[in-house]
């Protein structure tokens, strides 16, 4: 069974996550890290808060980043309707000059 | 069957860390994803980046301005991480980089891939929406310079290496007036050049200091391929065509007296370092006597110039724009 999984996989060589012995590929294995202490996890959680606290602020920045360019560019235009896109709203007809 | 997933669940990932590598395990701070940008050569493309936009006739949205700004700045940052994504070998190497977030292993190298990849893009599309599409594709066209042929092509196959892959640094102040007009002129094009001249005396000023580092990791920079003495008469020759430049812009009535003085001191200065890189006592390779100390002092000074030339230029443009002075 062993046998014909690797011959599956190409023989020899770390393919997937699972070595059986040097060099020795089993898909079906299951590996996992090395467990931590309780100090290296504390760390581990410290890191994790700070980094998320992070994402927050980078995300509540890109939020107030991309409203303030929204009203620049509306603010740029003196006819709101010309933000219409084609068959939103009728473009103005302008009257002819006198 | 049982026997081989005893076996396996015994076995640990090879790439994984071990037990003991705490710092690896606790993962990474955001000071590190901050460090992967390279937020000291981002703080002088960020600047001249200002300044091509301050100078640029077309006056821009304090906002917008703001956005483009720092679109430029991620697209700097993000050009540093893949640059450390992919000089991480090298980078073990050399004691200068060693402790960097790649190889200290506190980021992984896909992350740090991914990372760069991510922010490059979102640049190049907050330029577009910010500014216009000119910028954001001239922001893209430096990003690209620098990963692919800097990074990639020339970094570890020639010594002129920064002299053409200087170009990718050079792209900020056209990049800022681009935001600003939409356009590229011939003035950018001058500030364009004079970035590009003066990248070789301030790299191979490092170098010169800093060549044990490249030499161990197999970079061919100027002073590891033809020697220290060719390096510092490559230096003079730079600064004196970087230094005429420089007053390029007082010539085409781009710029007035307040710019032209400060690049004539400036420059004067500038080349007075370069020629003490010349002329210090070295023995009969090249190398120093005196630990480097006039390239060490070139490499400082450098910075302060380039600094100070474009400081100067924003500051004769405004002072022209608020009727202080003609230009």
């Amino acid at each position: 069974m062993v046998m014909a999984t690797e011959e599956r996989a190409g023989g020899t060589g770390p393919i997937g996550h699972g070595m059986v012995g040097p060099g020795r590929h089993d898909p079906q294995a299951v590996t996992r890290a090395p467990d931590l202490t309780p100090a290296q996890t504390a760390a581990l959680r410290a890191r994790q808060k700070v980094r998320n606290r992070v994402m927050l602020v980078v995300l509540l920045g890109l939020v107030a980043l991309f409203f303030a360019i929204t009203i620049s560019r509306m603010s740029q235009v003196q006819d709101p309707r010309e933000w219409s896109r084609p068959g939103g709203i009728a473009p103005v007809p302008t009257a002819p000059s006198r | 069957m049982r026997e081989s997933s005893e076996a396996t669940l015994r076995a640990v990932e090879p790439g994984l860390p071990e037990a003991g590598d705490a710092a690896a395990l606790s993962g990474s701070l955001p000071a590190d994803w901050i460090a992967l940008l390279k937020p000291r050569v981002m703080t002088l493309v960020v600047f001249t980046a200002l300044v091509g936009l301050i100078v640029a006739p077309v006056p821009m949205d304090p906002v917008l301005a703001f956005a483009a700004i720092l679109a430029v700045t991620i697209g700097a940052g993000a050009s540093g991480a893949i640059n450390m994504w992919y000089d991480r070998d090298i980078d073990a190497l050399m004691r200068r980089t060693a402790s960097r977030p790649i190889p200290s292993g506190r980021i992984g190298a896909d992350a740090a891939l991914g990372y760069g990849i991510a922010l490059a893009v979102f640049s190049v599309l907050l330029m577009g929406l910010a500014a216009n599409w000119v910028a954001a594709a001239i922001l893209a066209l430096s990003i690209g310079f620098y990963v692919f042929v800097y990074t990639m092509w020339l970094k570890r196959r020639t010594p002129q290496n920064i002299v053409i892959g200087g170009a990718a640094g050079a792209f900020p102040p056209v990049i800022g007036w681009a935001a600003a007009t939409g356009t590229v002129e011939a003035a950018p094009l001058v500030l364009f050049a004079m970035i590009f001249f003066w990248t070789p005396p301030h790299f191979w000023a490092l170098s010169l200091f800093a060549h044990a580092d490249y030499a161990r990791a197999g970079v061919p920079m100027l002073p590891v391929v033809a020697g220290a003495r060719e390096t510092r008469r490559q230096i003079v020759l730079y600064t004196a065509l970087l230094v005429p430049l420089t007053l390029a812009p007082v010539a085409t009535g781009f710029a007035g007296w307040v710019y032209g003085a400060a690049a004539a001191l400036l420059g004067a200065n500038f080349l007075r370092h370069a020629l003490a890189v010349l002329s210090e006592p070295q023995d009969e390779t090249g190398a120093s006597r005196l630990k480097d100390a006039a390239a060490k002092a070139c490499f400082r000074f450098s910075i302060t110039y380039l600094f100070a030339l474009f400081g100067a230029l924003a500051a004769d443009r405004l002072l022209a724009a608020a009727g202080l002075v003609t230009i």
